[in-house]
């Protein structure tokens, strides 16, 4: 048994090996690999020709692309001072036409509403001073009567603000503040126009 | 004595087709592709052939050397040129039955019963052409003088499975031939 298992295992190889040389690779396969390789060989000197022609062309155009863009690079500066002195000029030429005169007008306006605040803080009135029993009255030029209690005549001749000696029939003036409050009364420097 | 010869020859030729690939990659040279050719294509078809069909092993074959070419670089210096070669192609092989959906089994069920009357090799080409995918493939590979390592390398499977296909490969081409002696 054992001397036909080593035969029989002889006997495989050796019937394996005359089988493969029955069936020899076909001819055609060789021919078509040694033709591609031969095709492949031409084509790579053409492709590594073309393959440094393109890197030496890149090249050049990154170093072409990186000069110029380091040129740019140091332009902008002047650029931007020179625009904004542009920008300076036809503002000030703008101002000298319709914009200088919208300017004069919000000028003028802003003086007009200070003053009229200061008139509304501080304007005076005119009336006639009337001493009654139970404080004093002060009829105006446009007819109104202000009826002032003691309590704040004594208030006002407290602070200094209601002149001394005012007798019945003194024409005075009226300070108000911007609220319309009577803050004080004076004798009248001049003689009012009613 | 003849068996220190061809293990001196094996290794002889497997330094020497490293090399000359080795040499194919630096060069890309014809003759040295000829010369592995020479070397390995009959080994090759034989191997592919036993696997599939004349047409099929054909057209494997071709693209299995043209992926030789074309991935020459990828060549590792410490790898065995042929097995490296009949892994390519049984790669391709593999693929070709995946795209295809042909079950490996295909060739081996269209095989004819083995006679028997006929030629001792006629048996034995029948009854391999009858033999599981597996087996057939890691019986074949042991023929062309691969280790067990190799040839699990080759068909990504357990060497203890290679063993085993091996075993029942041997065992069913026995039997087959000694009906034949019978």
């Amino acid at each position: 048994m054992t001397k036909l298992h080593r035969i029989s295992d002889l006997d495989l190889s050796d019937l394996y090996q005359k089988r493969k040389q029955k069936h020899k690779a076909p001819g055609s396969i060789k021919r078509a690999v040694v033709l591609n390789n031969t095709q492949s060989r031409i084509v790579w000197p053409s492709f590594n020709m073309l393959a440094g022609v393109g890197v030496a062309a890149s090249l050049m155009l990154l170093v072409t692309l990186v000069v110029v863009q380091q040129s740019q690079f140091n332009l902008p500066l002047k650029r931007t001072e020179l625009t904004l002195i542009e920008v300076h000029s036809l503002d000030t030429e703008s101002l000298s036409l319709a914009e200088n005169v919208r300017q004069r007008h919000a000028q003028h306006y802003q003086n007009y509403l200070r003053q009229q605040q200061i008139l509304a803080s501080h304007h005076k009135k005119s009336a006639v001073l009337n001493l009654a029993a139970e404080g004093w009255e002060l009829r105006t030029c446009e007819k109104e009567l202000l009826r002032i209690s003691s309590e704040l005549v004594a208030a006002l001749q407290h602070i200094d603000r209601v002149d001394s000696g005012l007798k019945n029939g003194d024409y005075v003036d009226v300070d108000f503040d911007k609220n319309g409050l009577i803050v004080g009364i004076a004798s009248a420097k001049s003689l009012p126009h009613c | 004595m003849s068996f220190t010869l061809t293990l001196k020859s094996f290794f002889g030729a497997t330094q020497s087709d490293e090399l000359l690939m080795r040499r194919f990659a630096e060069s890309g040279a014809n003759d040295l592709l000829v010369k592995l050719y020479e070397s390995c294509g009959d080994d090759l078809f034989h191997f592919i052939l036993t696997q599939s069909d004349h047409t099929l092993a054909k057209d494997i074959c071709q693209r299995a050397w043209l992926k030789v070419i074309e991935k020459k670089h990828l060549y590792r210096d410490s790898g065995n040129f042929k097995a490296w070669l009949f892994t390519l192609a049984r790669n391709i092989l593999i693929d070709e039955f995946r795209k295809n959906q042909r079950p490996t089994e295909e060739f081996a069920q269209l095989a004819v019963e083995p006679q028997l009357h006929g030629a001792l090799e006629e048996q034995f080409d029948l009854a391999l052409t009858n033999l599981p995918f597996e087996q057939k493939e890691a019986f074949c590979l042991q023929q062309e003088g691969f280790g067990l390592q190799d040839i699990s390398n080759i068909t990504h499977s357990p060497i203890e499975t290679v063993k085993s296909r091996l075993r029942y490969a041997k065992q069913s081409l026995r039997k087959t031939l000694e009906n034949y002696h019978d």
